[in-house]
C-alpha cells in the first residue's frame, strides 16, 4: 500500500505505484532462454525463400519482447491527471524510460554476446533499437498501455516480406550485415523518431500546433511557456493525444 | 453481450490493418496461385497464421479487461458465472479474425473464380485450417491473460504464440506455405482439430484465473498475487488441455495424399504430357511444349509420357495414404515449382538428354570433364528451346564451370532458327557419343 510521506519523493511514488521492473524481469526470463531456445531456428513463411519458408533464429524473435517491456512503464494507473502533476513526474517517467531501456538492452544484449559471440550481440543490439523506436511510436500513438501492438504488427511484415534470394532486404534492420549503411541509418531514424514521439507531449504537441497557425497567446499569459509550464495544461485538451482515457476505451 | 462486445471491442481498429495485409500477403507475392483452387485458398489461409500473434494478444487483452478498468472486485458479486462473462469477449476477438480470413478468402475466390477452374472442392479445407490457427491463437492468449496481468500478457501471448505457431506450423501441419495440387486437406481430420480447438478455448475459458489481479480478490500491491487453493482447477483444466493435445497430434496431419484423377488433362501426340486438371491454367503453356516435343530430330530419344507429379507416383511417404513407393517403369514426374514453365522443362530436358547420349557404361568411367560439360549445355539448350527461350526463372548452386555450360546453352537456345539449332544438337550429340570413355 501506498506511504503517505512529508517529504516529497517523486521517484518512490511512481515506482509504487506501478511496476516499472516488469520489463527488465521479462527480459531477464528471455536472458534465461537464450541459451536454450535463442540459436533456435523458427521456420517461418517468407515471400522470397526457397519453398516459401525461412529459418529465423529465434533471438531476432525475443528482441522484440525487449524493447517494448521498457516502453509499456511509461503507462500510468492514474490516467491523464497524472500528466498534469508537474515536471518532476515527467523527468520520472523519462528516467525509468530510459534507465529501464537501457538495463534491459544491455542485459540482452550482453546474454547474446557471451552465448552467441560479439557480432551477433552488435546485431541483436541494433534490431533492439529499431523494436525500441518503434514502439515508443506505437506508444505515442495508441497510448502507452499498447506499445506492444507496433512491434507485434511490424514483426509479421518484416518475416513475409523481409528475405529475398539474394539476402535481406535493405530495411530488414534486424538481420542485414552488420556493416550494412542503410541498416544502421534506419535503426538511428526509428529510434529518433520514438524519441521525438516520446518528447512530443500534448502540451508541446499544442504548443507547436498553434504555432503553426500563427496563433498568438493574449499579452496576459505571454510570459508562460508551454512547454515549461505544464501543470497549467487544462487535462481533457490533452486526452486525445495521450489516450490514456482507458475506461472509456474497449 | 456479444453484440456489444463486437461493438466495443478493441479489434475492430485492427480490422482495416489485418485486411490490408491480408490483400497484401495475396498479391504482393508470386501470383501462381490464381487460377488454382488449392493454391488459391492455401494463399489466403496464411495470412492467419501471421496475424494469429495479434489475436492471441487481442484474446489477452480482452480478459483482462476488469483488472485493467478496476471492476475485477465489483464483479465479484455477480451471479453470472464468469465463463458466461469471458466468452463474449472471446467470441468477439474470434469473430473479427474469422471474419478478416474469410474476407481474404472472399477476395482470392473472386479472383480465382473468373477462370473458372475445376477442383473448387479442395478449396474449403484450407478454410477450416485457418480457422483452426486463429481458434488455438485466442484459446492460448486467454489462458496466459489468465495467468499473468494486464498489459504484459497481451504482449507476451502475442509473441509467443507468434513462435509456437510458426513451429507447430511446420511440425503438426498447424497451417501450409501453398496449396500443393497433388495434395488435400481431409476434411474429417480439419472439422475434428477445429473442435478440438474449440474445446481447448472452452478450457481456457473455464481455467480459474490464477492472477487475482485479474480474478479481482486482492488489490493490487497487497498480499501475494496468486492463489494457491486455484491451482488444483488449474491443473485439472491443464491436465484435460495435454491429453486433448495429445489426441490432436494422434490423429495425424490433415494433409494427405490425393486419388488419382478420374481424368489428368493429357495432350501431345509424339508424347503425351498429362497434368492435374486443377492445373487447367497450364494447359496452353504445356501445348506450346508439346508441340516443340514434336519438332525434335529423330536423334532425341523421347519418353512416350510425362506426368504431373502425384499423377502415378509419389515419393515422400509423409503419411498412410501415399499410394506409390515403387518407382518402377513409371512414367517420368515433373513438379510446377511456383507456376514455372521452365521447371517443367527442365525435368523433361534432364530426361530427354538422359535417354539420348550414349553415357559410360563401366562403374567409375567418364567421357572427361570438357565432354561432360557439353551434355550439361545440351541439356540446357533443350530446356530453354522448350519453354520457348528466353532466360531461365530459378538459379542453381552448382560450380562456376557447370554454370557457364549452362548459361551457353540458354544462349544457344535464344539464337538462330530451329533448323541452325537443331543442327549444332546433332553435333554435339555425335561429338558426346564418340567420345570414349576412360
Amino acid at each position: 500500500m501506498l506511504r503517505v510521506t512529508e517529504r516529497y519523493e517523486p521517484l518512490r511514488l511512481y515506482a509504487q505505484s506501478r511496476r516499472i521492473w516488469t520489463g527488465a524481469a521479462l527480459t531477464a526470463v528471455l536472458c534465461a532462454l537464450l541459451p536454450f531456445i535463442g540459436a533456435f531456428l523458427v521456420p517461418v513463411p517468407s515471400e522470397g525463400a526457397d519453398g516459401g519458408v525461412a529459418l529465423v533464429p529465434a533471438w531476432r524473435i525475443l528482441a522484440v519482447a525487449v524493447a517494448f517491456g521498457p516502453v509499456l512503464s511509461c503507462h500510468s494507473p492514474f490516467g491523464e491527471m497524472e500528466a498534469a502533476t508537474g515536471r518532476n513526474w515527467r523527468r520520472t517517467q523519462a528516467g525509468v524510460l530510459t534507465v529501464n531501456a537501457t538495463v534491459c538492452a544491455l542485459l540482452f544484449t550482453a546474454t547474446c554476446w557471451v552465448l552467441f559471440g560479439g557480432s551477433l550481440a552488435v546485431l541483436v543490439l541494433r534490431g533492439i533499437l529499431g523494436w525500441l523506436g518503434i514502439s515508443l511510436l506505437a506508444g505515442r500513438l495508441l497510448s502507452w498501455k499498447l506499445a506492444w501492438v507496433g512491434p507485434l504488427a511490424v514483426l509479421p511484415l518484416m518475416i513475409f516480406w523481409g528475405f529475398e534470394q539474394s539476402g535481406f532486404r535493405w530495411w530488414e534492420f534486424t538481420a542485414r550485415p552488420i556493416d550494412d549503411l542503410r541498416a544502421w541509418m534506419l535503426t538511428t531514424g526509428l529510434a529518433a523518431a520514438g524519441v521525438a514521439a516520446y518528447a512530443a507531449s500534448s502540451w508541446r504537441w499544442r504548443a507547436l500546433v498553434s504555432l503553426l497557425r500563427g496563433v498568438r497567446r493574449p499579452p496576459a499569459e505571454a510570459h508562460r511557456d508551454p512547454a515549461r509550464d505544464e501543470e497549467l495544461v487544462p487535462v481533457e485538451r490533452s486526452s486525445r493525444l495521450e489516450g490514456t482515457g482507458s475506461h472509456r476505451r474497449e | 453481450m456479444f453484440v456489444s462486445h463486437l461493438k466495443r471491442s478493441p479489434v475492430r481498429w485492427f480490422v482495416p490493418f489485418a485486411l490490408a495485409v491480408s490483400v497484401a500477403m495475396l498479391f504482393l507475392r508470386n501470383r501462381h496461385w490464381i487460377g488454382v483452387w488449392p493454391e488459391t485458398a492455401a494463399a489466403a489461409q496464411m495470412p492467419a497464421t501471421l496475424l494469429s500473434g495479434l489475436a492471441a494478444a487481442a484474446a489477452a487483452w480482452s480478459v483482462a479487461a476488469p483488472a485493467r478498468h478496476g471492476t475485477a472486485e465489483q464483479s465479484l458479486p455477480l451471479v453470472v458465472p464468469r465463463w458466461r462473462r469471458e466468452l463474449p469477449g472471446a467470441a468477439a476477438v474470434v469473430a473479427y479474425f474469422v471474419a478478416v480470413s474469410l474476407l481474404g478468402q472472399l477476395v482470392g475466390v473472386v479472383v480465382t473464380a473468373r477462370t473458372a477452374p475445376p477442383g473448387f472442392g479442395l478449396w474449403p479445407g484450407y478454410v477450416v485450417m485457418a480457422l483452426v490457427v486463429i481458434v488455438l491463437a485466442v484459446a492460448f492468449g486467454h489462458a496466459v491473460g489468465k495467468v499473468l496481468s494486464g498489459r504484459f500478457a497481451a504482449a507476451v501471448a502475442g509473441l509467443a504464440w507468434l513462435i509456437i505457431a510458426m513451429y507447430l506450423g511446420q511440425l503438426l501441419d498447424l497451417s501450409v506455405l501453398d496449396g500443393r495440387v497433388y495434395d488435400q486437406i481431409n476434411l474429417l481430420t480439419i472439422t475434428v482439430r477445429l473442435l478440438f480447438a474449440v474445446v481447448l478455448l472452452a478450457l481456457a475459458i473455464l481455467l480459474p484465473p490464477l492472477n487475482l489481479r485479474v480474478g479481482g480478490h486482492i488489490p493490487p500491491g497487497a498480499g501475494e498475487p496468486f492463489a494457491l487453493r486455484r491451482l488444483g482447477p488449474a491443473a485439472v483444466v491443464s491436465a484435460a488441455t495435454v491429453v486433448l493435445l495429445i489426441a490432436a497430434a494422434g490423429l495425424g496431419s490433415p494433409i494427405e495424399a490425393r486419388p488419382e484423377p478420374a481424368a489428368a488433362l493429357c495432350q501431345g501426340t509424339k508424347v503425351q504430357v498429362c497434368l492435374w486438371p486443377e492445373h487447367k491454367k497450364y494447359e496452353k503453356d504445356v501445348a506450346e511444349i508439346t508441340a516443340r516435343i514434336d519438332r525434335l530430330p529423330a536423334f532425341f530419344t523421347i519418353p512416350p509420357r510425362f506426368d504431373e507429379y502425384g499423377l502415378s507416383y509419389r515419393s515422400m511417404s509423409t503419411d498412410a495414404t501415399v499410394f506409390y513407393t515403387d518407382r518402377g517403369d513409371r512414367p517420368p514426374y515433373f513438379f510446377i515449382l511456383d507456376g514455372s514453365i521452365w521447371s517443367i522443362t527442365g525435368t523433361m530436358a534432364t530426361e530427354i538428354v538422359a535417354r539420348s547420349l550414349t553415357f559410360c557404361a563401366d562403374e567409375g568411367a567418364s567421357k572427361g570433364e570438357q565432354v561432360d560439360l557439353r551434355a550439361v549445355e545440351l541439356q540446357n539448350w533443350l530446356e530453354g528451346y522448350l519453354v520457348g527461350g528466353g532466360q531461365p526463372d530459378y538459379r542453381t548452386n552448382a560450380s562456376s564451370e557447370r554454370q557457364a555450360a549452362a548459361a551457353r546453352g540458354h544462349e544457344r537456345a535464344n539464337q538462330g532458327s530451329a533448323a541452325v539449332q537443331f543442327a549444332w544438337a546433332s553435333e554435339l550429340v555425335k561429338g558426346f557419343n564418340s567420345a570414349p570413355c576412360h
